[in-house]
C-alpha cells in the first residue's frame, strides 16, 4: 500500500511543480485540463507538449541546437529543416523538424527549443505530417508569441 | 578570249588551292548569332499586323526547361498511372520508366500545372527547376550546317573534273564533311526537341519504416526526446 501511494506521489509531484504555462495554441488545439495541463492536442491527433529542462550545463541555443540535431540524425530522423528566431519577449529560439516514417504514415516531431537563462523551454509537436501541415503556420506564430515567464 | 581555268589548271592544283580555304570556311561558321528572316525580294508594303508577327518571330526564343522531383509515395504504381494519364491529356509522353523512375516530355504551358499535381501525388522530397536558353545554340548550329551543306554541294561540283588522285582527297574531305553534317543535325534536333518539350524527371521514394537507433547522448533530456516515448507518456 505505501508502496502504491509512492508511486502515485512520484507521478503526482513533478506535474504539481512544473509551471503551467500561458501558450496560446493555434484554435485548432484544445489543451488537457487534468494531469500535465501542458499538453494539447488537435481532432485528428497531432499533439503539443510544452516542458521545460535545466539548461546544465549552461550554454546557449546554437549549442542545444547542435546537441539535439545530432543525436536525432544520429538516431534515424530524417531532417525536414530548422528555423532560428526570436520570440515576442526576445528570447532566441529554434525550431527543429524531423520526419520518420512509422507504420503507414511519415510522422513529424517538431522540436522547439527556447533558451531562457537556467532553463531551456522545450514545446514538442507530433502528429501525422499530412495532419501536422496544415497547422505548421499557425504553430510557429503560436509559439513566436509564446512567452514562457507569464 | 575565253579562258576557262579549270581546263588549264591541274585537278591536284584546283584541290591545293580549294582545301585552305575549306579549312577556313570549316574553323569559322558563317552564321553564329540568332537567324534573322531575309528581305524579300520585291519588298511590299507591310500591315502593322505583319510587322509584329514578323518581330515576335524574330524574337522568338528557344527555352529549354527541365524539372526534378523526389517524390516519396505509398504506391509508387498508382501514382505513375495517375501522372501517366495526366501527361497524355496535356499532351505530353513518357520518356523513361522504370518502378522508381519516370521521365516525361511534357509541352512547356503545361509544365506549371503538371508540378502542380505531381506535387500531391506525394510528399516532395526534393524539387529543381532550371530553364536555359537555346536560341544562341540553335542559330549556332544550324549557321554551321547551312555552311557545311553548302561547301559540300560546291565540293560536289569539282567531282567531275578532277583526276583520280584530286578526287580522292575530295571524297575524302566530304566524307569528313558528310560525317560533321551529320553530327550537327544530330546535335541541332536534340537542341530543338530539348526546346520544344520540357523535361520532367521524377523519383519515387518507398515509404519503409524505419528503424531508429539507440544512441546514448550525455545530456539526460536529449534522449527524452523521441517520438515512440512522446506517444507513450502523451
Amino acid at each position: 500500500m505505501n508502496k502504491a501511494l509512492l508511486a502515485a506521489l512520484l507521478v503526482v509531484l513533478p506535474l504539481a511543480c512544473s509551471p503551467v504555462y500561458q501558450l496560446k495554441a493555434p484554435a485548432a488545439f484544445a489543451r488537457f485540463t487534468t494531469g500535465d495541463t501542458n499538453r494539447w492536442i488537435t481532432a485528428d491527433g497531432v499533439r503539443m507538449r510544452v516542458r521545460e529542462v535545466d539548461n546544465d550545463p549552461k550554454a546557449k541555443l546554437p549549442f542545444w541546437k547542435e546537441a539535439l540535431g545530432g543525436h536525432l540524425k544520429k538516431r534515424g530522423y530524417k531532417p525536414k529543416g530548422s528555423q532560428d528566431f526570436q520570440t515576442a519577449s526576445q528570447l532566441p529560439a529554434s525550431t527543429l523538424t524531423f520526419l520518420l516514417p512509422r507504420g503507414n504514415g511519415d510522422w513529424v516531431m517538431s522540436v522547439t527549443l527556447l533558451v531562457a537563462g537556467d532553463r531551456i523551454i522545450v514545446v514538442e509537436v507530433v502528429g501525422l505530417w499530412q495532419r501536422w501541415k496544415p497547422h505548421e503556420a499557425a504553430l510557429h506564430q503560436a509559439i513566436v508569441a509564446f512567452s514562457p515567464s507569464e | 578570249m575565253n579562258v576557262h581555268l579549270r581546263w588549264n589548271l591541274p585537278p591536284v592544283a584546283v584541290l591545293s588551292l580549294l582545301v585552305p580555304g575549306l579549312l577556313v570556311v570549316l574553323a569559322c561558321p558563317v552564321e553564329a548569332g540568332p537567324p534573322t528572316t531575309s528581305p524579300p525580294l520585291h519588298k511590299t508594303a507591310k500591315s502593322p499586323k505583319n510587322q509584329s508577327k514578323s518581330q515576335s518571330q524574330r524574337q522568338a526564343r528557344h527555352t529549354a526547361l527541365s524539372a526534378s522531383l523526389v517524390i516519396k509515395v505509398a504506391d509508387p504504381a498508382k501514382v505513375r498511372r495517375r501522372i501517366l494519364k495526366l501527361i497524355k491529356k496535356s499532351g505530353g509522353h513518357p520518356a523513361l520508366m522504370t518502378d522508381s523512375q519516370l521521365n516525361l516530355k511534357v509541352p512547356p504551358k503545361q509544365l506549371s500545372a503538371t508540378l502542380a499535381v505531381l506535387g500531391k501525388a506525394g510528399h516532395v522530397l526534393d524539387k529543381k527547376m532550371s530553364r536555359a536558353d537555346m536560341t544562341e545554340q540553335i542559330a549556332r548550329l544550324r549557321g554551321r550546317l547551312r555552311s557545311k551543306t553548302a561547301l559540300l554541294a560546291r565540293l560536289r561540283g569539282f567531282l567531275d573534273d578532277s583526276g583520280v588522285g584530286a578526287t580522292l582527297k575530295i571524297e575524302r574531305t566530304m566524307q569528313q564533311l558528310v560525317r560533321e553534317i551529320e553530327g550537327l543535325k544530330g546535335r541541332l534536333r536534340l537542341a530543338v526537341s530539348r526546346s520544344t518539350m520540357a523535361d520532367v524527371r521524377i523519383r519515387f521514394q518507398y515509404r519503409n519504416p524505419t528503424q531508429l537507433r539507440y544512441v546514448r547522448s550525455p545530456f539526460g533530456w536529449i534522449n527524452s526526446v523521441d517520438v515512440h516515448r512522446f506517444l507513450r507518456e502523451f
